[in-house]
């Protein structure tokens, strides 16, 4: 009986996540045809397809321009970034055996924020940028590991204090930045890019997103069923013979990775790492063997959508970060309260 | 002893009749406020670096002038080289403050100077008024001029306000002339309002990476209205400066693309102009900017309607040139006479003390 069940449910969450990745192609299409310029769905796919299929009404250059040109490296830009933070979420929730621990607990977004905020400082371009956001986004990761280890490098709460310390630290150095910068070239940079958008998307960012996003992800996919088992606890971890410190180091690792390659390429976009995990939680349940590429799919669609509503309200673009956060919030707010809710009346 | 009395007394009385005779500087600043020197000022302390070539305008040895500056908005690497090759006390200039809209007013009063010239752009500031509060209390005048939020408007009042208090008056008069000559010829011409005003678009700091950095009042949006073109960002950007979609532009389908670059562009691959800049890499990092997604399949550059400009324009009465340069490139017909290119070699030859060598703009095609 328990295994009829068990393999019905596996079933139901296997069509839930078909659904999801539906839901994530249907935004995605309807994504390019959204903006200033309003294309619809159909001609949007004939836009696509015209290299192979030449449509009956022929490809405009405008067209062209909009939907593959600037809107197409966006959207993807968009999923690979949201689905790469709701992936890091849920495997840090997993690991912290904490659901209100998001990838800014370990402190790699402000590492990773001063890299950015000092390449734009100093005049850094395109690779530069990228390169300096990803290098201080790891260096930060070494300083709470140095910190843990110094401490006590099993202790959970302790990784969590190490991160509190790094990120303020960094967050200082970021402030020091804006203070020095020039007030009307630098600063609007720094501000504008630290608040997060996907203006700048192009192929080439979307290959630097790629890059260490893609196999990061395969990782923690990969590692997903072992999540489950360090989340039953360190001690009960141990007895099933897995290495806890090190695995615990190296999901850290591949979550600062994403989350690097992330802030590097878009600047920080909060709240998407802690809100979506609940929401996929509520829809496949506590298995992370579900629940991460169920956080990736909503994790891909959520951003989307933000990102649409972005660059579709105003002619001057809403920064992410402020857009997630004003949408996050009051999110993160009603699933708390339903969480309480559910405990109540258990 | 007597004697030593009455020569005492003889002094003081021609002090006391001499007095009202020596005439007090007073100006009206363009905040409205009354500034008073009692000679003409030759020791100041400059808000922003780069007015000394606002200065120099008016003085042949600005430099001899400066005590102190601060770094926020200095003058661009290679102005400054010229000016120190020239001018080697230059290094002697203390710095007051840096960062943004940051003075220190410990350093301005240490200095000592005649006047504190600050600009409108850090009028209500809390940290700069009350900065400025505790200089004027140490006795040290302090001017607001404007070159930057207002430039059309402003200039010219700010040049003989800074004429007046520097006793360079006969100086700024004569800029001031030659300017609204230069002007007038532009305003007049487009006077019929049967000319079509072609649309604008304005990218600020022009870089493949970075669409789209746009003004919308005050500044460029001033140079291009009064060149008779339309900035068509003025609708959708609120304040002086702000950031468009590459997607809006693309919709908007500008006329004319007008881009912005300087010396500083270089280490973000942007558009590449100024001080210091010869024709050829102007001309490339132009190119680069032209070739990028989005850009490259603006009917406006495809068609060849598309130039860049030098950015720092924008705090420098010599924008007259600019001016003419715009009205060549929006109307060119109409303004077949103009030679831009030779009034910056005026405004070099006849009332700035460096000649700085550089390329101020570069056209689609050249």
């Amino acid at each position: 009986m328990t295994v009829v069940l068990s393999v019905a449910a596996s079933r139901r969450e296997t069509r839930v996540l078909w659904a999801m990745a539906a839901v994530l192609a249907a935004i995605a299409i309807a994504s390019l045809g959204v903006g200033r310029i309003d294309i619809p769905p159909g001609r949007v796919m004939r836009i696509l397809l015209s290299p192979w299929l030449a449509p009956a009404e022929p490809v405009t250059p405008l067209e062209w321009s909009v939907v593959v040109v600037v809107r197409l490296p966006r959207v993807v830009m968009a999923v690979l970034a949201g689905a790469g933070l709701a992936l890091a979420g849920a495997s840090l929730q997993g690991l912290f055996r904490n659901p209100l621990v998001g990838p800014q607990v370990v402190g790699v977004s402000s590492g990773a924020a001063f890299g950015g905020t000092l390449a734009i400082l100093l005049g850094w371009q395109h690779l530069g940028l990228v390169g300096a956001a990803f290098a201080f986004g790891l260096s930060a990761l070494v300083l709470v590991w140095l910190f843990a280890s110094v401490v006590s490098r099993s202790n959970i709460l302790v990784l969590v204090l190490a991160g509190v310390v790094v990120s303020g630290f960094f967050g200082a150095l970021v402030s020091l930045v804006q203070f020095t910068a020039d007030s009307h070239d630098k600063l609007p940079v720094i501000v504008f890019w630290l608040l997060g958008s996907f203006a700048t998307a192009d192929v080439d960012k979307v290959m630097l997103l790629a890059g260490p996003l893609l196999p990061c992800a395969a990782g923690l996919l990969a590692l997903r069923w072992r999540i489950n088992i360090l989340s039953m606890g360190d001690e009960d971890a141990r007895a099933l013979g897995l290495p806890v410190a090190g695995l615990r180091w190296l999901l850290l690792a591949l979550t600062a990775m994403i989350v690097s390659a992330q802030v590097a390429v878009s600047g920080i976009v909060g709240w998407v790492g802690l809100v979506v995990p609940h929401l996929a939680r509520m829809l496949v349940g506590p298995d992370h063997r579900v629940l991460l590429p169920a956080s990736a799919l909503l994790g891909g669609s959520f951003l989307l959508l933000v990102d649409d509503v972005a660059r579709s309200m105003s002619a001057s673009e809403i920064p992410l970060g402020i857009l997630t956060a004003l949408i996050g919030t009051p999110m993160f707010a009603v699933l708390l309260w339903r969480t309480r809710e559910r405990r109540m009346d258990g | 002893m007597p004697q030593l009395r009455r020569s005492a007394t003889l002094v003081l009385t021609f002090c006391a009749l001499a007095a009202p005779l020596r005439a007090e500087i007073a100006v009206t600043d363009l905040l409205g406020r009354q500034v008073t020197l009692s000679e003409p000022a030759d020791r100041i302390v400059l808000g922003e670096g780069r007015h000394l070539t606002v200065l120099g305008l008016l003085h042949e040895d600005p430099v001899a002038l400066v005590a102190g500056w601060r770094l926020d908005k200095a003058l661009d690497e290679p102005t400054q080289q010229a000016y120190r090759a020239r001018f080697p006390a230059m290094d002697a200039i203390r710095p007051v403050g840096s960062g943004n809209r940051d003075l220190s007013a410990e350093s301005v009063i240490a200095l000592q100077p005649d006047l504190l010239v600050l600009s409108l752009m850090d009028r209500g500031d809390p940290g700069m008024d009350r900065a400025r509060d505790q200089i004027e209390s140490a006795g040290i005048p302090v001017v607001y001029v404007d070159f930057f939020a207002h430039p059309l408007e402003n200039s010219i009042p700010s040049l003989k306000i800074l004429g007046a208090l520097t006793g360079a008056q006969d100086k700024a008069d004569e800029f001031a002339e030659f300017y609204d000559t230069h002007l007038s010829r532009i305003t007049e011409r487009l006077a019929d309002p049967s000319i079509q005003r072609p649309r604008v678009f304005l990218h600020a700091h022009a870089s493949p990476q970075g669409c789209c950095p746009t003004v919308g009042s005050g500044v460029f949006d001033d140079f291009i209205t009064t060149a008779g073109g339309t900035n068509i960002a003025a609708e959708v950007v609120p304040g002086v400066q702000g950031t468009v979609s590459l997607e809006y532009l693309i919709g908007a389908d500008p006329d004319v693309y007008l881009a912005t670059g300087g010396t500083h562009m270089a280490g973000r691959g942007g558009l590449v102009l100024g001080s210091g800049v010869d024709a050829e890499q102007a001309r490339a990092s132009f190119k680069t900017l032209l070739a990028a997604p989005g850009l490259s399949s603006l009917p406006a550059v495809e068609q060849g309607r598309a130039s860049g400009i030098w950015h720092l324009f924008n705090d420098t009465p010599a924008h007259i040139a600019l001016i003419e340069h715009l009205a060549l490139s929006f109307h060119p017909e109409l303004f077949a006479d103009l030679d831009p290119e030779a009034t910056l070699a005026q405004i070099d030859r006849q009332f700035l003390p460096v000649s700085v060598p550089g390329t101020w703009w570069v056209r689609a095609g050249e």
